[in-house]
């Protein structure tokens, strides 16, 4: 029998439907389709289309190599460190992403207190918007991770090592496999959201054609002479997005799931 | 529905607070924060029962509220070209009048002898930050740069001006392209370097009361105050040029 | 080889501290009641607790992580990875080119080989987890009742099958168990909580 939806339930979730569909119908529906071909093909738009897509990607790369182990590390620490280790990953979550765009400048840019550390991500260049990205994507790369690592809770990890596998083996050989479907789902989390950042990135690396300026910088700026063109950028930034999560989704996640 | 429940809510506990006050709502450009909000007081002052609440924003965004119904009494804006959408939709009664203009000047980080003159932020090597071109001031930076001839390579656009102010103060940028009142209203934080006199890329300041004012008259009246002498005052003490 | 342990775990509310030797070859049956701490004596010879002091030969082992005491074990969850086949889950962590074939035969799952792990019911599980405990040739085989999901009328085939490979390689087994049949076919029994 199929379950029965509560009125109350159905009602609220109808609310939340709404809530979330209606303004992509708006923006849908005020686009100026005529005008969208001569948008996109636009070659500042399609300069901020690839910084867009490269820098997402790599911040997407680098969280992934680091923010898997450091998910690894928060699962495996005591509660009461994994607790405060929680609660520091998520700063960058709660903060406006424009005080931490501010925060990184105060960290790695030219006065920043450890400036020499990455002097190759440096404000105004390209590697500074992957910063910006990886910084305000990967809490929710390591949080979805995370939570996969400890649902298993190291009983696969155990009996691993009762079978001669080292600590680097269990890692990649079960750890790794056990979460999988977590860390598809996190680094789809983590395009996403690299690839909406505004905030942090004009904020950090600034606003450059063809160096820092991202989709959603150019969208911004569009906005202040030209609606339509801003809502055609929106569109092209939705269907690139939707295109990624959707091409994810079919190709990898069925193919993992056991 | 949610939207109808709250102001029905907000709206009887305002005027149950102060029973004959009449608030007027003044959309302003960021540049003008300073200014006004000293003029909305000293307005206040000499008509009492009247409250003036400013929302300071970018002017673009700003007339864009407009457009979309955002109930105000007065606009004004850091751009005529600005003024002239909300006037071309229908906003408007009468004409926008100029109250202040506003010329552009090199802010530096306090100290710095990379930029010493006008021409240094073409230099190569001077990280130099200027607004985006979309946005009225990199539009003045760019008649600047046309008149005078220069060239220069900016490492950044930004969107705004106090964000172009914001790179020079943390010393990422070497100079920035920003209005005079912005260096001044920074105090010790940059110091500054004139630029030459540019007709083009000086910015004018229109305001104007809105069609949709429920209190036409006292808008007119804060208009007229803003835009007399004690506003000019006021403003030119900030920076502003005379509205010439 | 014999192997001599000093166990001793404690957490809130619970302490075991206890002597066992266990020669090689032979088995020792650990009975009690649910809670009287069998699960933490194995675990606490795997080197998965800390503060068990083990010498297997003489050569003290207390210090060694797991993976370097030379362990089979059934863990009564059996924690068998559900993405691997049974295959894998014998040979997982052997040397390149070890057979599966061999153990699975052994228990009674050789039919079992290609099957995902995620697709075995209770008992052939436990099969599996049983190969792949002896699969590498252990020391020291820790059974945690580990015939629990096995219908009675196989239950004695399969443990003579497990105590003769362990027989084969000269390992000490110890397994914790509520089956009287177990307790019998062990040389030695040691009862928890009786003190």
């Amino acid at each position: 029998m199929r379950t029965r939806v509560p009125p109350a339930v159905a009602a609220a979730a109808a609310i939340g439907g709404l809530l979330l569909l209606l303004p992509l119908l708006g923006l849908l529906v005020r686009v100026p389709w005529s005008r969208a071909a001569d948008v996109i093909t636009d070659h500042a738009v399609l300069d901020a289309l690839r910084i867009s897509l490269v820098c997402s990607a790599s911040a997407t790369v680098i969280s992934l190599v680091v923010g898997v182990p450091l998910a690894w590390v928060i699962a495996r620490a005591r509660p009461a460190v994994r607790r405060v280790l929680r609660a520091v990953i998520l700063i960058p979550l709660v903060l406006p992403p424009v005080v931490g765009g501010i925060a990184l400048l105060q960290t790695f840019g030219r006065r920043g207190i450890a400036h020499d550390v990455l002097p190759f991500a440096r404000p105004f260049t390209t590697s500074g918007v992957v910063l910006a990205e990886t910084f305000v994507a990967l809490p929710l790369l390591v949080v979805t991770v995370e939570a996969a690592l400890r649902a298993q809770d190291g009983r696969l990890n155990e009996a691993a090592a009762t079978l001669g596998l080292g600590p680097w083996s269990r890692f990649l050989r079960i750890d790794l496999v056990a979460s999988r479907g977590a860390i598809v789902a996190g680094s789809a989390l983590c395009f996403a959201r690299a690839l909406g950042e505004f905030g942090a990135t004009i904020t950090y690396a600034g606003n450059l054609p063809g160096t820092t300026q991202t989709l959603p910088l150019a969208t911004y700026l569009a906005l202040e002479q030209d609606v339509a063109h801003a809502l055609v950028l929106s569109v092209l930034l939705l269907v690139v997005s939707l295109l990624v999560l959707v091409g994810l989704r079919d190709r990898w996640i069925p193919a993992l799931q056991s | 529905m949610v939207l109808a429940a709250t102001a029905l809510a907000t709206v009887p506990a305002c005027s149950s607070s102060k029973a004959k006050t009449v608030e007027l709502r003044v959309l302003a450009a960021s540049s003008l924060t300073e200014t006004f909000s000293q003029l909305g007081h000293d307005f206040e002052q000499s008509h009492p029962g009247v409250e003036v609440t400013f929302s300071f924003g970018g002017s673009s965004g700003l007339a864009q509220q407009l457009a979309a119904g955002a109930p105000a009494d007065v606009f004004a804006a850091a751009s005529s070209t600005t003024m002239k959408t909300v006037q071309d939709a229908g906003l408007l009664d009468g004409a926008p009048v100029t109250f202040a203009r506003n010329r552009l000047a090199v802010a530096v980080p306090p100290g710095s002898t990379k930029v010493q003159t006008y021409p240094d932020i073409a230099k190569p090597g001077v990280a130099l930050a200027i607004c985006a071109a979309e946005v009225p001031c990199g539009a003045a930076a760019q008649a600047l740069f046309t008149a005078t001839g220069l060239t220069p390579h900016p490492a950044t656009e930004e969107q705004d001006v106090k964000s172009v102010l914001t790179k020079v103060e943390l010393g990422e940028a070497d100079a920035g392209v920003v209005y005079i009142t912005d260096v001044r209203a920074a105090g010790d934080k940059v110091g500054s370097v004139a630029v030459p006199y540019v007709e083009g890329a000086v910015a004018s300041y229109p305001i104007a009361a809105l069609s949709a004012s429920k209190h036409r008259a006292l808008a007119e009246q804060l208009v007229a105050y803003l835009s007399g002498a004690h506003g000019e005052q006021v403003l030119q003490a900030a920076g502003f040029l005379p509205p010439g | 080889m014999t192997v001599r342990a000093d166990v001793r775990v404690s957490r809130p509310g619970f302490s075991l501290d206890q002597h066992l030797e266990v020669r090689a070859g032979d088995v020792l049956a650990v009975i009690g009641a649910n809670g009287s701490g069998k699960t933490s004596l194995l675990r606490g010879l795997a080197g998965l607790e800390a503060g068990t002091s083990l010498w297997v030969d003489g050569r003290d082992l207390s210090a060694e992580p797991p993976e370097r005491r030379r362990l089979g074990v059934v863990f009564q969850d059996l924690r068998l990875p559900p993405w691997q086949s049974a295959a894998h889950a014998v040979t997982a962590g052997l040397p390149r080119g070890a057979h599966a074939h061999e153990w699975l035969e052994r228990v009674g799952a050789a039919h079992l080989a290609r099957a995902k792990v995620s697709t075995l019911s209770g008992g052939e599980r436990q099969r599996v987890a049983i190969a792949r405990a002896l699969a590498r040739t252990p020391r020291l085989v820790l059974l945690d009742e580990p015939f629990s999901s096995i219908d009675v009328a196989s239950t004695s085939a399969l443990r003579e099958a497990v105590l003769q490979a362990a027989r084969d390689a000269g390992a000490s087994v110890v397994i914790a168990t509520h089956d009287d049949d177990d307790v019998a076919a062990a040389d030695e029994t040691l009862r928890l909580g009786s003190r």
